[in-house]
């Protein structure tokens, strides 16, 4: 038989099949070789078996049913029956990233994941992103750390953001390690209704996005007039806590910009003093400026 | 026909494992890996469609993630909001199982 006709054969016969090379060959690699395979085969897609992380491919166009509805389940709120496997859709560029993230799951802190359960779901979404963020931004990844934070603003807008900043600066740990952890720790032993706990978390979250509405993360986009006059007439209101955060030399001097736009002798007069707050996160080379001002 | 890889191209095919469908799916987690054309292609299968502006449909109607946020078809499967895969499976069912974790 002429060869290329036996190849076609041979694939025409794995139509309904997976398949993947005996000898090991790293079907994983989700940037060049798998790039390369979907270029040049439309019909045919990798399926990883994700507790034995094993590659096969297979063609789209005899896709078994059982697999159909479970795929079915994740866009179409259809119930799962109960023997259906649990299959992802991912994009191949996103496969490395996800897959990064499960890692780092896996080792989550404790603190985030006694919270997680209480919270509603746009919180515990946020929040479990952010303390992904921030292992970026620890780990000196600042262009992903911002990357992911512009989407986590893209989804959830200025609260997701706020809190998203909130959690990076140790505004969220800090109360859930002085609050949130206790009372769990506290009210899950008394039996204490989960739903209780749930509204207790949850009104302590909001309660802090509402108290940091006059707390300010310098990005290369901020305004050092507008947030400066913000600042002032959040004095005038005699707001409890106002705070600039800025990191980095362009974002530091915008912050210091505001400072002087604010002007000292304004700041006293309302009955407020400026200090500069101490930064007990992981050492980086990007400096760091913090500054509150806070009623006398 | 099926075009391999180019390192793939040099393997014997003879050398080529292969598993039924059947195998596969006794599995509980499956991973469905796609390029840009296949996940329309997959989509289409499972009676979606995507929408002008890059949503994915369901019956003419923009499917909803469990954070209520629709789901652009550029993001199945990026770990980011709004992406219905993680969202559905991972960071709102996370939530779940940490219930599950708290009670052992």
């Amino acid at each position: 038989m002429d060869p290329l006709a036996s190849i076609l054969l041979f694939f025409s016969a794995l139509k309904n099949k997976l398949f993947r090379p005996k000898s090991p060959m790293p079907l994983d690699d989700h940037s060049f070789r798998q790039n390369n395979f979907f270029s040049k085969n439309q019909n045919y897609i990798f399926v990883n078996v994700v507790d034995k992380d094993q590659y096969w491919m297979t063609s789209l166009e005899n896709l078994p049913e059982k697999a159909i509805k479970a795929l079915r389940e994740s866009f179409n709120d259809e119930s799962k029956p109960s023997d259906n496997p649990t299959i992802r859709l991912i994009k191949n560029d996103f496969q490395k990233q996800l897959m990064d993230y499960e890692r780092f799951y896996e080792s989550d802190s404790e603190l985030v994941n006694k919270i997680l359960p209480y919270l509603r779901p746009d919180y515990a979404s946020i929040l479990k992103l952010a303390s992904y963020v921030k292992s970026k931004y620890d780990t000196g990844e600042r262009v992903e750390a911002d990357r992911l934070k512009d989407h986590i603003g893209a989804q959830y807008g200025k609260n997701g953001r706020k809190l998203c900043n909130l959690f990076s600066t140790g505004y969220i740990p800090g109360a859930i390690s002085s609050y949130m952890a206790n009372y769990v720790d506290q009210a899950i032993p008394s039996r204490v209704d989960r739903s209780e706990i749930c509204a207790a978390l949850n009104n302590l979250i909001s309660k802090i996005i509402d108290f940091s509405e006059n707390i300010y993360f310098i990005h290369r986009g901020s305004e050092a007039a507008v947030i400066g006059t913000q600042i002032i007439n959040a004095m005038k209101s005699k707001k409890p806590y106002i705070a600039l955060h800025s990191a980095g030399s362009m974002n530091i001097s915008i912050a210091e910009e505001i400072i002087k736009h604010i002007g000292k002798d304004n700041i006293d007069s309302l009955g407020y003093e400026i200090t500069q707050g101490s930064d007990d996160r992981i050492p980086s080379v990007v400096p760091f400026f913090d500054v509150r001002v806070t009623p006398k | 026909m099926l075009s391999l890889p180019d390192e793939m191209e040099k393997v014997d095919l003879s050398q080529v494992e292969v598993v039924e469908w059947d195998e596969i799916l006794k599995e509980g987690k499956l991973d469905f890996i796609v390029g840009a054309e296949q996940l329309k292609k997959v989509l289409k299968i499972i009676g979606n469609d995507i929408d002008d502006e890059g949503y994915i449909t369901a019956n003419g109607k923009r499917v909803l993630a469990n954070d209520e946020g629709e789901i652009r078809a550029s993001a199945v499967g990026a770990i980011l909001p709004g992406s219905k895969v993680f969202i559905k499976k991972n960071v709102a069912g996370f939530s779940q199982y940490l219930f599950e974790y708290e009670d052992r």
